[in-house]
């Protein structure tokens, strides 16, 4: 786990962080995403790769939990994030940002991770595959 | 006209091979073919777009749901031209582009760059590109019969899009409506009851900026502009606001079975240029007496104005989830759940701008 990093997929898609959610929004297919718990804590070392072993560490020093239970956490958050491609595997950052080093104000919370896909729908387009060779016209 | 309707336009190179060439082609033509009269000025929010189309008649050009411009002596910040290839002579381009440079929206990826976006419009089986800083855009459709309803309702929302972010203001998907200057923007997907809430406000006597479609400033105080004079219900909607079930439609989109009406004549007093946001409201029908007003999160408010502006919108997703959020943090949200009578929670939003007009710092701010 030492060297992994990982970056955010901003071709495809942007994110706003609030106090106790991030919302990722797929900007192409409207799919959007939900994040919750202690990820909140990490999202921004985490999305501008810093390494995955650095991040488990330091959560767990500053929550006075168990690195394996943040390491479990961690490796279960980011399989998600790594499957839809919201985070893309990545060389550790030479200076990467920090993780909060205040106390926490609440207790290490597993992260929480929810998807919707209900507005993949609004998009009104087919995809097209091929174009006419004679006329330079997609077909559809 | 009828010498230029003799025109033939002939490209010289059987293939156009990429969005700098399809320009070239559209502007070459529109060179050769000489003025297509005096343009139209219409308001974009702050700014002016001027359109000309050729080869259109008064009947067959699509502008009449657009507010013509406040001011229009003043120089346009946009030019649009619109071709109809039939009536004016221009064939349909052969274009070197492949199914990779096609994305999931009109917007043709791999013919785009930062300067130009390229368009494919599939419904009508036309093209356009934008040439942001030679502030035009040109259009080609095979003639005016291809420009479907939504598009006459509703017209180059796909091109302002992008526009309106180059000019500091975001497209969203929602309806805004108010009184006394100070507007509430209602949020939400398809067929949640934006616009029924929206034409309701309107038949009790509130203003009105949009039913589906507005222009949001980024300003520290924003303001929600109008851009369509058209409203727009559902044919067979099984609830409509009490006035509609008396008003005849100006116009049937038969794809979608919507109604259209010109509120700029129906009910020009209470369509209004702009509103400033005081709060954001999320509509959602419930099995409830009386409409009842709760408070929102900030990143549900987000969530219910975002994901369906992003996925409409052929602008710069990131960006515009940017404004979106700085706009949820400005302006507070709340859920409307609204009884089956759309007319009964208009007195929900009215209430709401009562406090909002009456709320010092609201005061301050006009």
């Amino acid at each position: 786990m030492t060297a992994r990093a990982y970056a955010f997929n901003s071709a495809d898609f942007a994110f706003e962080t609030f106090a106790n959610e991030i919302v990722v929004l797929n900007v192409v297919e409207g799919t959007y995403f939900a994040f919750g718990g202690s990820s909140i804590d990490i999202w921004d070392a985490l999305a501008n790769r810093r390494p995955v072993q650095a991040i488990v560490d330091a959560t767990a020093a500053r929550h006075g939990v168990p690195a394996r239970l943040v390491e479990q956490e961690l490796s279960n958050f980011i399989a998600k994030l790594a499957a839809e491609k919201i985070l893309l595997a990545a060389q550790p950052a030479d200076d990467p940002i920090s993780l909060p080093a205040s106390p926490p104000t609440r207790g290490f919370q597993p992260f929480s991770f929810e998807k919707h896909d209900d507005m993949e729908d609004l998009l009104t387009l087919d995809p097209i595959h091929d174009v006419d060779p004679e006329r330079g016209w997609p077909r559809y | 006209m009828a010498a230029l309707l003799t025109t033939r336009f002939v490209p010289t190179r059987e293939f156009i091979a990429g969005p700098a060439d399809v320009a070239d082609c559209l502007y070459s033509f529109l060179s050769s073919r000489g003025t297509a009269g005096q343009p139209q000025h219409v308001q974009f929010g702050r700014s002016v777009v001027a359109l000309n189309f050729h080869g259109f008649t008064d009947d067959t050009r699509y502008d009449r749901a657009l507010k013509p411009a406040r001011a229009p002596q003043l120089g346009p910040d946009f030019t649009i031209d619109v071709i109809d290839g039939a009536a004016s002579g221009m064939p349909q381009l052969k274009l070197a582009w492949q199914g990779a440079d096609f994305g999931r929206k009109r917007t043709v990826p791999g013919w785009s760059d930062e300067d130009r976006t390229t368009y494919l419009l599939p419904e009508e089986r036309g093209v356009a590109v934008a040439e942001w800083t030679r502030h035009r855009a040109a259009i080609w459709v095979p003639s005016c019969d291809a420009v479907p309803w939504y598009e006459r309702a509703a017209p180059f929302r796909w091109l302002f899009d992008n526009l309106a972010l180059r000019l500091r203001m975001s497209m969203l998907h929602a309806a805004v409506i108010g009184r006394d200057g100070v507007g509430v923007l209602i949020a939400g997907r398809g067929g949640v009851g934006k616009s029924t809430l929206a034409l309701a406000a309107l038949g009790r006597g509130l203003d009105y900026v949009a039913d589906d479609y507005c222009l949001l400033t980024d300003d520290a105080c924003p303001k929600a502009y109008g851009l369509y004079v058209t409203a727009k219900w559902k044919k067979d909607a099984s609830v409509l606001p009490a006035w509609l079930m008396r008003t005849t439609p100006d116009a049937l989109d038969l794809s979608q079975r919507k109604c259209i009406i010109f509120l700029d004549v129906a009910r020009p007093a209470q369509l209004v240029a702009h509103l400033s946001v005081a709060a954001i409201v999320v509509p959602s029908i419930a099995d409830v007496a009386e409409p009842r007003l709760e408070s929102l999160s900030q990143q549900a408010a987000l969530r219910s104005l975002a994901v369906s502006t992003v996925a409409q919108s052929e602008a710069d997703g990131a960006a515009l989830l940017r404004n979106i959020g700085r706009l949820v943090r400005t302006v507070p949200a709340y859920r409307l759940h609204m009884p089956p009578d759309p007319d009964a929670s208009v007195s929900a939003i009215e209430a709401l701008l009562g406090r909002k007009i009456s709320e010092p710092e609201h005061a301050v701010r006009h």
